[in-house]
């Protein structure tokens, strides 16, 4: 079950009891109930709870190599921490009034200067800060925006049912034919945005690329629609900068890339190339920051299809 | 030449399919999978834009999509179907 859950989301964190707790303290006193319940539930994860504290320790031991076990220790708590409260942050965003937060957003007149060109627009999302911040702010984009997502084992599920927000969106479930891609080609040559999570590969196409010191398998698919719809990627990176507060950065990545001179693979490698020099940046700068609970440095090599099969450079 | 002589030459050029010919390629192959040509859901990709690129026709319709994937055959049929083409 743990196995499971580190896959789909987050590492077993919470059920819907404990959910149900962490809502009504958030409905009857704000965030701060919340986060001093969160103080006390913490040993809970980071004592007795194996599996919590393995999903962690991936990132940690790249993002520190030279930690030893107490240093490591310390910052497991911290990052259980960090991720608490921006779980707690996301049910805020769901129950309480939208003027109780704090979003820096200054690149949205960017975003609306890219959808304005109507060739459609990748948003790739990461599993760091809190993504739910940034779709919470897309809805007064003036072009529909899609989610490529299986809502249902999202963190992000509770957001979206919290807020009663889920007509907002349009979900295209990863199950569904082609992995959902054809849905995906469609809205993208409608010119709308197509928002993706780029560090999961799900057992898809996969390049491989440094990232923190060891080679990880970052999906194709977002740069392959761009290439092939010639639609433009904008990275998204969230971070909480305090209690209801946090800051949205956005990064064109497609930008300055010529993609009429690159072959598919060039434009490919250079895209999530760009991709990952952008999280290295955003991991030294918010290190407890980072919610990809799972291995992803050692996924399965099996499931592993090289980007050059039945492809001519 | 054949609409579906037509489809597997575009195909294996826009997908920039290696080691295959259009003539290894049977009308009622299944483009994806391993009993097929062994496309994959990125080729999927290609071949939307590909409908699109060529003969102005989309495939919004999921459920018509499984439909006209599944061979040339299938893909010609449609084609015709949306431009009258012979």
């Amino acid at each position: 079950m743990a196995e499971q859950l580190n896959k789909e989301s987050s590492p077993a964190f919470g059920n819907n009891l404990g959910f149900w707790f962490f809502h009504t303290f958030i409905r009857l006193g704000g965030p701060l109930p919340a986060y001093l319940l969160l103080i006390f539930i913490l040993p809970y994860y980071l004592l007795i709870r194996k599996s919590a504290r393995r999903s962690a320790s991936y990132y940690l031991k790249h993002r520190f190599p030279k930690y030893g076990s107490l240093r490591r220790f310390f910052a497991t708590y911290y990052h259980f921490l960090q991720f608490g409260k921006v779980l707690i942050d996301q049910a805020c965003m769901g129950i309480l009034e939208r003027d109780r937060f704090q979003v820096k957003f200054p690149y949205k007149e960017e975003l609306i200067r890219i959808t304005g060109q109507k060739k459609g627009m990748v948003l790739l999302t990461t599993h760091a800060g809190n993504w739910m911040t940034a779709m919470a702010t897309m809805d007064k984009m003036e072009v529909p925006v899609n989610l490529l997502l299986n809502v249902e084992n999202s963190d992000g599920r509770h957001f979206f049912d919290l807020s009663k927000r889920r007509d907002e969106f349009k979900f295209i479930s990863p199950n569904g034919f082609m992995g959902g891609l054809v849905e995906a080609t469609n809205v993208l040559n409608s010119g709308e945005i197509l928002s993706i999570m780029g560090d999961r590969t799900e057992g898809a196409r996969a390049i491989y690329l440094d990232f923190l010191g060891e080679k990880a398998p970052f999906p194709v698919a977002p740069y392959h629609l761009a290439y092939v719809t010639g639609a433009d990627i904008v990275v998204l990176l969230t971070a909480r900068t305090g209690k209801l507060s946090f800051s949205i950065e956005a990064h064109c990545i497609t930008e300055g890339v010529d993609r009429e001179k690159l072959s598919r693979e060039e434009t490919i490698k250079m895209l999530a190339s760009n991709y990952v020099t952008l999280l290295e940046k955003y991991t030294s700068e918010h290190p407890f920051m980072w919610y990809n609970f799972f291995n992803f440095w050692d996924e399965g090599e099996n499931n592993l299809k090289e980007i050059t099969a039945h492809v001519k450079n | 030449m054949s609409l579906e002589n037509e489809l597997k030459e575009l195909i294996i050029k826009d997908l920039k399919l290696v080691d295959i010919t259009p003539e290894e390629i049977k009308d009622d192959d299944f483009l994806f999978g391993d009993e097929g040509i062994g496309l994959d859901s990125l080729d999927a990709v290609e071949l939307v834009v590909l409908l699109q690129k060529h003969y102005q026709v989309e495939t919004k319709d999921l459920e018509e999509s499984r439909e006209v994937f599944t061979s040339v055959k299938t893909l010609a049929d449609y084609v015709r179907s949306k431009t009258g083409a012979a």
